[in-house]
């Protein structure tokens, strides 16, 4: 009996998570056939548009060349972001336990948020060169205010009745953060974490167009400039994979930690 | 002994100012079971959060044991550790379990060591909790939720209990049960217990003294000495409790009706 509960149980998941998925693919096959149907009819050059076929195929024989670029791009994103992670929530912390650093830092990071990144690519590569460093540096600017301000806005939206067990016990405000503010502030932290992916993924890739010779980015320029289309879309489909992958991994991850609340 | 000595409080707004309490004169001996009743917005709640010092008086002191306490003087760690705080839902942080939840002011209190934890499972075997003590807060029933919340303000031991109308949220006959146990468990341990509610019948039956509050600004009206021969289910037969419940009716009822005219 219980058995056959389990199986029903089973088979009604498999049966959601197989529609999810279909759902969700939908679309970017109906986009790429109908892509494909396209510059198939219109005899599209191969310089201009090419084909999604030709694209997977370029992705699959170009590996090897692209294999540098993508660890470049792949390795910058993940550490400039788990860096902006760090420093995002640790600043967060630091206001909550002394608001004078966030009278004084608080403008700073509103104008980090406002500034246009590719004003600044410029003076970074001026001043750390074309490697890593200056794309790091990029990827960190660009994406840890974002979580600074998020994890902020959460601190300061905890619920207060939560908040009001601790003072009922006069918890310290150490206690108050690890056992109260920073356990309800995660949802909201992940808001910014979420963004912060988006926004490092972009910061990357712009930096690494603007100068340099390493990276997708800079693949890309280099690939379009000898008319090889294919190459330079299949970097494309690189980079949007890579982001569909670290946003869903950012996701699940908030998913699991937030599942009780 | 738990005194307030002409307690009142402002809450200061930007429109206007709220006297919320006016001139507060209480007393809780050691063991008693006090009740205060009155409508909605008569500052109830305000008087025990002044008692855990969650909210400062504005002007008048409260006196536990001979130690004083007032508007600018901090409360000392050792005497809030000898209260516990019952919040009007059952305030589980969803993010622990049903043991981790109770076992939190052990860890805010820094009550370590075996003792403490056997104790906690202790009181979760008593109020039959054992079976949820591993779950999460969001699957547990509101009157289970509730008496998690009830065990958690008793882990460390405390002897004065503050309750904000604790059972308020639950049906007629859930809550009926929980003032029982209620009952049980301070016959047992002898603490004096502050609760707080609006249901004249709750408090008749729990109290052996009841202050009457009215409103506008929240006030003690009148002060009454419950003497039941039993609290149980024979109680709600006893002329008497009628004769207090009316009491009680009667004085709310004169000062809304002095104020309708």
């Amino acid at each position: 009996m219980e058995k056959t509960a389990d199986e029903a149980r089973t088979r009604l998941y498999l049966r959601d998570a197989f529609r999810h998925i279909a759902a969700q693919a939908a679309l970017p096959v109906i986009a790429l056939a109908l892509w494909h149907v396209s510059v198939t009819w219109f005899d599209v050059p191969e310089w201009q548009i090419p084909s999604p076929p030709a694209i997977i195929k370029a992705m699959g024989a170009d590996f090897r060349a692209i294999l540098p670029h993508l660890i470049t791009t792949y390795g910058n994103v993940l550490v400039g972001f788990t860096m902006a992670a760090a420093i995002g929530i640790a600043l967060a912390i630091a206001i909550y336990f002394n608001a004078s650093v966030g009278i004084a830092v608080t403008p700073f990071i509103n104008l980090m948020c406002i500034m246009p990144l590719i004003t600044l690519v410029p003076l970074l590569m001026l001043w750390l060169g074309f490697g890593s460093k200056a794309k790091l540096v990029a990827v960190v600017i660009q994406s840890f205010p974002i979580i600074n301000l998020n994890a902020l806005s959460a601190f300061a939206g905890v619920n207060p009745l939560r908040l009001e067990l601790m003072e009922s016990m006069k918890a310290t405000k150490y206690q108050k953060m690890r056992c109260c503010i920073l356990p309800d502030s995660l949802p909201g932290i992940f808001t910014g974490v979420k963004l912060a992916a988006v926004l490092a993924l972009t910061a990357e890739v712009t930096s690494e167009i603007t100068g340099g010779n390493a990276g997708l980015g800079a693949r890309i320029i280099q690939y379009t400039q000898y008319m090889k289309m294919p190459q330079a879309f299949a970097c494309v489909f690189y980079i949007a994979a890579f982001g569909l992958i670290f946003y869903q991994s950012l996701s699940f991850i908030e998913r699991k930690l937030t599942k009780n609340y | 002994m738990m005194e307030l000595i002409n307690v009142s409080k402002r809450f200061i707004a930007r429109r206007e100012d709220l006297l919320a309490l006016s001139g507060i004169n209480m007393r809780v001996g050691d063991g008693e079971f006090v009740c205060v009743v009155g409508p909605s917005g008569c500052g109830k709640s305000t008087i025990i959060r002044i008692i855990n010092d969650i909210i400062k008086p504005s002007s008048g002191r409260v006196v536990v044991d001979g130690f004083t306490y007032e508007k600018n003087a901090p409360i000392p760690h050792k005497l809030i550790r000898r209260m516990g705080f019952i919040f009007q839902i059952p305030n589980l942080y969803p993010w622990l379990t049903v043991r981790e939840n109770i076992r939190l002011p052990l860890d805010i209190f820094g009550l370590r060591g075996q003792k403490w934890m056997n104790h906690a499972d202790f009181l979760i075997e008593k109020a039959g909790l054992s079976s949820c003590a591993d779950q999460y807060p969001g699957s547990l029933s509101q009157g289970m939720s509730q008496r998690a919340g009830v065990v958690r303000a008793m882990v460390h031991k405390p002897d004065i209990l503050l309750m904000d109308e604790p059972f308020g949220a639950l049906d007629e006959r859930t809550r009926e049960r929980m003032d029982f146990e209620l009952l049980d468990i301070w016959r047992e341990n002898g603490m004096s217990v502050v609760f707080i509610t609006h249901n004249i019948g709750e408090a008749v039956l729990l109290a052996q003294r009841i202050y009457i509050m009215a409103t506008a600004p929240g006030r003690i009206i009148d002060t009454l000495r419950v003497d039941l021969k039993k609290r149980d289910m024979s109680s709600f037969e006893d002329a008497r409790f009628e004769e207090y419940s009316s009491r009680i009716n009667n004085a709310i009822g004169n000062i809304l009706l002095e104020k309708a005219v």
